[in-house]
């Protein structure tokens, strides 16, 4: 039996090349015209707090928004609510997943729900979100749900396992990429004492089938995760670090995804709060939006990189706390979205009480640019 | 209707809860009937719906799926404390745990971000990890720790044939619970009283 078992594996063990990116297409312009920027809160009403909320274009240009909301953040309340932008109005808000179906489906106690991340692949509408069974965020572990229908219905929940470790502490925030052969580089982290980055590689059925680690220790997660060759990537993280806090951090792929350059910190600031990254004209021409300040999530701003070894520049600011006015982390979790017209969508934490969502174009981009003299 | 899949999974959650209160009660000073009777009804504890779900969903939310060697050695485990029926020898059971406690330290610190080399990831179809497991294997066939050498190869066949969630093949070895369960036997009182109570019986 020992012989037989042992063959079988040995005969069975998948081969796993390193994956290889599938390359966005870097649309730059969008339509030539008026600049347009706009904002709206789109979270209803349904909750007394909202966070985390994230996007994705859907094959139709429909754009499908996606966060969680509660009575607070980790109450037993929390579910995960979607609506649709689709030329220029949204739809109704649906709760998607709630603690009972994802219980249902995975065999599991939950107890409360947060950070959903979505991803087009093919026909099919991937959710990743996380759950908690017991104790607070660093007890988390992923959850997929499928859907053939743009988020119309979606598929039953599947559980990833990610960590030998009771299989908590693996949470994501920002999106995923795909590879040439169809499988998922998914940006993940951990909280449960180690504080670090890294990516999940899942096959086309939703399964962990590898993992790389961007970093160790205590000092880095939320990975927001750009490709700049099909081999190659960088990634942009949350600071978590007790011995050097108050910047972003910046890390880069070597020869493989499984070898990350160690950790560098950027003359931008980072108050320990997530950033959200897009490429515009070419994989090194870069937009974020971020809380530009070392320690308070008070207000959200752009920055912009026009080539690799380029200083970021401040284009614009979206929010900024007034004088006096004392909330704590008012402004977070920012997610931007580019659109293949070449459009902005970015949504962001606001108050913890609405998710605000400010559209913009690129002329607005080149207006924004021009202003702050990035553009000149 | 339940599905044959969460009846099982259901029954090594079970599984796992009587293996925990074998280790932790002093089942052996109880008459065999009893014995049973407090197992069962563990059992069915666990099984039954208390409010809206079985208790073995939060066991499950938890402590997550037991690997295969566990479940193996948890089946051992309580057939030899309630029964008296011996799978592996004294010597075997201290192997054991040096094995799996050896596991544990060269898996957990590096999966929760000790280093930049992270050991979990050498579970994923991984032709050298899978070479040295058989090599322990044969060598406590060859050594006639028969017990060992059958949970190791079972847990291989079925990570082969992705019998769990998990296509990491640490997961189908060891799981904290598995390691916990094996430090209570050691430490425990009752189980020391339990398993000499065995052994001279």
């Amino acid at each position: 039996m020992i012989i037989a078992g042992f063959a079988l594996a040995f005969f069975t063990l998948p081969t796993l090349p390193q994956p290889a990116f599938s390359l966005p297409e870097y649309p730059s312009s969008g339509e030539p015209g008026k600049p347009v920027l706009e904002s709206a809160f789109v979270s209803g009403d349904l909750t007394r707090e909202v966070h985390s909320a994230t996007a994705v274009e859907l094959n139709n240009g429909d754009i499908r928004l996606f966060w969680y909301g509660g009575k607070r953040e980790g109450s037993k309340d929390t579910s995960i609510y979607s609506r649709v932008l689709s030329s220029n109005s949204w739809s109704g808000i649906t709760e998607i997943m709630t603690r009972q179906t994802v219980a249902t489906d995975t065999h599991r106690y939950i107890r409360k729900l947060g950070n959903p991340v979505a991803l087009v692949k093919g026909d099919e509408l991937w959710l990743f979100f996380v759950t908690v069974s017991v104790g607070g965020w660093a007890g988390s572990s992923l959850n997929l749900a499928v859907s053939a229908d743009h988020g119309q219905s979606w598929g039953p929940v599947k559980r990833l396992i990610s960590s030998p470790f009771l299989n908590i502490s693996t949470l994501v925030r920002n999106q995923p990429l795909l590879t040439d052969n169809g499988d998922v580089i998914l940006p993940a982290y951990h909280e449960f004492l180690g504080k670090f980055s890294e990516l999940l590689q899942l096959d086309s059925s939703g399964n962990v089938i590898n993992k790389y680690r961007i970093s160790h220790g205590r000092e880095a997660i939320q990975p927001a995760l750009l490709p700049v060759s099909s081999e190659h990537a960088i990634a942009f993280m949350r600071n978590t670090s007790a011995n050097h806090p108050g910047k972003l951090w910046f890390s880069h792929s070597r020869e493989q995804l499984d070898d990350w350059a160690p950790l560098v910190p950027l003359t931008l600031p980072n108050p320990d709060s997530a950033a959200t990254l897009v490429q515009l004209d070419s994989p090194d021409e870069l937009l974020m939006v971020f809380n530009n300040h070392p320690s308070e999530r008070d207000d959200i701003t752009l920055g912009y990189r026009p080539t690799e070894t380029a200083e970021w520049q401040l284009i614009h600011q979206f929010e900024d706390l007034k004088d006096g006015e004392k909330i704590h982390n008012p402004f977070s979790y920012p997610f931007l979205l580019k659109t293949t017209s070449g459009d902005f969508h970015l949504f962001y934490t606001w108050k913890r009480k609405h998710i605000k969502h400010v559209y913009f174009n690129h002329a607005a981009l080149q207006e924004m640019l021009f202003t702050s003299g990035a553009g000149s | 209707m339940i599905s044959n899949i969460a009846l099982l999974t259901g029954l090594s959650m079970a599984l796992l809860c009587v293996a925990f209160a074998t280790t932790l009660l002093p089942a052996n000073k109880l008459p065999l009937a009893a014995r049973v009777v407090v197992m069962a009804g563990i059992a069915l504890l666990v099984m039954l719906p208390l409010s809206d779900y079985p208790g073995w969903y939060k066991v499950r939310g938890i402590f997550g799926d037991s690997s295969i060697t566990a479940l193996l050695f948890y089946i051992a485990l309580v057939m030899q404390q309630t029964f008296s029926w011996k799978f592996y020898r004294d010597k075997e059971l201290v192997l054991l745990r040096r094995l799996v406690l050896v596991s544990a330290l060269l898996l957990y610190p590096f999966a929760l971000g000790l280093t930049q080399f992270d050991s979990y990831s050498l579970g994923y179809a991984n032709p050298w990890m899978l070479a040295a497991l058989l090599a322990i294997t044969l060598f406590c066939w060859f050594r006639q720790y028969y017990f060992i050498a059958t949970v190791i190869a079972v847990a291989v066949i079925a990570s082969s044939l992705h019998l769990l969630e998990s296509r990491n093949l640490w997961d189908y070895l060891i799981d904290p619970a598995f390691v916990l369960i094996l430090i209570l036997t050691w430490f425990m009182p009752s189980a020391t009283i339990a398993l000499s109570s065995t052994r001279n019986s």
